[in-house]
């Protein structure tokens, strides 16, 4: 449908001259690998074709290939910029298909919200930066770095990892996710992050107002209707969040506000999302306060056939003089080797990324690999109504109304 | 304005009850696993049954969360489409399935749910099931000329071993021999 004979000035019936632009893959705008064909007549675009596909992986037949434990280092690889978001959604599937998450202990829960909620924060600053810098806002970029420089930070000291975490495992957090000193950390992160940088650079900012307030419109009726989920749904005024609607880990236990656009404009999206880092910054203080309170409680359940055995019980440990225990030896060698198998069945658990609804549908039929694993990614399902939200809008809109998405084009395309 | 629910309006049981009086006998299997209702129905009647489900006011399914199939190579009636549903008024979670043969169209949502169109063009490209009524059913992640579906059960992980340029593309440009298996020996030979 692009061949070249397409792609020059054209004169339709009505005299006026189209021509067809080409925008990306290669294009910092386009927030990674995206394609734009767009139709334009002067700067008005008629119609825009989306072209996505260029970071396909096979992310899913890859998960479908390998035991469960090892699917989860792929979930860091979808959404890049939030990767302990992939990590939740794809251990809680997980524990819905091997039916324990009612025996997940209270302060995991809470190490995992922590956790999940500074990945929030640090998706929503690298949207901030480069939506801020598509529109013409430099310096923007630079604060919003800063600041997730620090939650980088904190995710190493936590896991070893900065960017591809893989931060949770089945049945609890790993056994030194949470080292001593590491919550006194994040709350003093909390009581430093500031978001009054990007308000007064942004949000009455008259240049960026004028930039993004009316453009990129979606009504309630199409959100509901292209499946967008996230602040692009909430942008449109509908208040859905599945942390409220069908909560998850300790979210019930836990005060906070939906923020709700009204317009459905790309200015709306901003605003849902800056006052979504407000409300994950009370989220993660009052999960901290919480995992304090269960301080010394178990992180992991117990159940030899999910959770590795403790390594000093498999290799012996020597300053205690400890012997390596033969039952525990065979533990972890069967879960290192077979891992766990789910009884055949089907699921699907829907969390709140930062992006949207991210869905992970397992069906097992009882070996140690899924049979299916389907990714419901809301990065792909979201840059749907992007070919219907430009139509008529000016050519430099576009990167407004792709930055409001809020796309990452490793989940568009896994 | 939308109103949307928090508390869901049915639990489990009384969502299978209110399913049962909106689509009767048509239903051929249902199943609740881990909380969540799943109705299987004969491909025929899948959009009528999931338009009922739109509309119906009590139930009101007006989003489809996902779209995907499952590869079942050994059984006749190969694919097993699962549409995942909810409703954001009455906070319900609906699983339905239907299954349809290697060749057999399903058809398309696109006239009920905007979704549609991208979620059944992946279904399409990653497993090769058609959707009749698309407006639309290209490739969407693999490029245009890729001549398998790369989901399906006897693709192998690796990949095939073998140049793409291999294959013979016919006059409007469609590779021939969709099927991963009859290209491999053409690929051979």
């Amino acid at each position: 449908m692009w061949s070249e004979a397409e792609v020059t000035e054209t004169d339709d019936a009505g005299g006026e001259r189209e021509m067809v632009l080409n925008i990306g893959p290669q294009h910092p705008s386009t927030h990674g690998v995206l394609r734009v064909i767009a139709r334009i007549s002067g700067e008005k675009i008629r119609t825009a074709t989306c072209d996505v596909g260029y970071l396909h992986r096979g992310i899913e037949k890859l998960i479908e290939n390998r035991l469960y434990y090892q699917g989860m280092t792929f979930t860091d690889r979808t959404d890049y910029t939030a990767a302990p978001a992939g990590n939740l959604g794809y251990i809680l599937a997980v524990e819905k298909l091997l039916g324990i998450e009612e025996e997940i202990p209270d302060r995991t829960h809470y190490l995992r919200m922590v956790v999940m909620e500074l990945a929030r924060i640090y998706g929503h600053l690298v949207w901030i930066g480069t939506h801020a810098l598509d529109i013409g806002a430099m310096s923007v970029f630079l604060y919003a770095f800063r600041e997730r420089e620090k939650i980088s930070g904190l995710f190493e000291e936590g896991c070893g990892a900065r960017l591809t975490t893989s931060y949770m495992r089945v049945g609890g957090t790993g056994r030194h996710d949470d080292p001593p000193g590491w919550l006194d950390h994040v709350m003093e992160f909390t009581e430093n992050f500031t978001l009054d940088d990007f308000d007064t650079l942004l949000t009455d900012n008259e240049i960026f107002r004028a930039r993004t307030i009316g453009v990129g419109r979606i009504s309630a009726e199409d959100a509901i209707s292209f499946g967008l989920t996230g602040a692009c749904l909430r942008g449109s005024g509908v208040a859905w969040d599945l942390r409220k609607a069908r909560p998850y880990c300790r979210y019930d236990e836990v005060d906070f506000e939906i923020p709700v656009g009204e317009d459905g404009d790309v200015y709306s999206r901003f605003m849902v999302r800056l006052n979504e880092l407000y409300q994950a910054i009370g989220i993660i203080r009052q999960s901290v306060e919480k995992a304090y309170e269960l301080r010394g409680e178990p992180t992991e359940i117990e159940n030899a056939q999910v959770t590795m055995p403790q390594i000093e019980r498999v290799t012996g440990w020597e300053p205690t003089g400890e012997t390596g225990d033969m039952e525990a030896m065979i533990a972890h060698f069967k879960l290192v080797i077979e891992g766990y198998s789910p009884p055949p069945g089907d699921t699907y658990q829907g969390t709140e990324s930062p992006k949207g609804e991210l869905g992970f549908y397992f069906v097992s039929d009882g070996s140690g690999t899924p049979y299916r694993c389907h990714i419901r990614a809301p990065s792909f399902v979201n840059l749907s109504c992007l070919e219907q939200m430009v139509e008529g809008v000016l050519l430099a809109d576009l990167v407004a109304c792709i930055g409001s998405i809020d796309i990452v084009l490793g989940e568009v395309d896994r | 304005m939308i109103e949307i629910s928090n508390t869901p309006a049915y639990d489990t049981e009384a969502l299978q009850e209110r399913v049962r009086e909106l689509l009767g006998s048509r239903i051929v299997a249902e199943r609740t696993y881990r909380g969540d209702l799943t109705i299987e129905v004969h491909v025929g009647s899948l959009l009528g049954m999931i338009s009922a489900l739109k509309k119906s006011a009590e139930l009101d399914m007006n989003v489809v969360v996902s779209i995907t199939a499952v590869h079942w190579p050994d059984e006749p009636l190969e694919y097993e489409l699962v549409y995942h549903l909810r409703s954001l008024t009455r906070n319900l979670f609906l699983v339905v399935k239907t299954r349809v043969a290697r060749e057999q169209a399903a058809p398309s949502l696109t006239d009920l749910y905007k979704t549609a169109n991208w979620q059944e063009r992946e279904v399409y490209d990653l497993m090769g099931v058609k959707f009749s009524g698309h407006p639309d059913l290209r490739r969407i992640l693999l490029p245009e000329p890729y001549p398998w579906h790369p989901l399906r059960k006897e693709f192998p992980v690796e990949g095939p071993d073998f140049p793409i340029d291999a294959y013979q593309t016919d006059a409007a440009g469609k590779v021939v021999g969709d099927d991963f298996w009859d290209g491999a020996e053409e690929g051979k030979s």
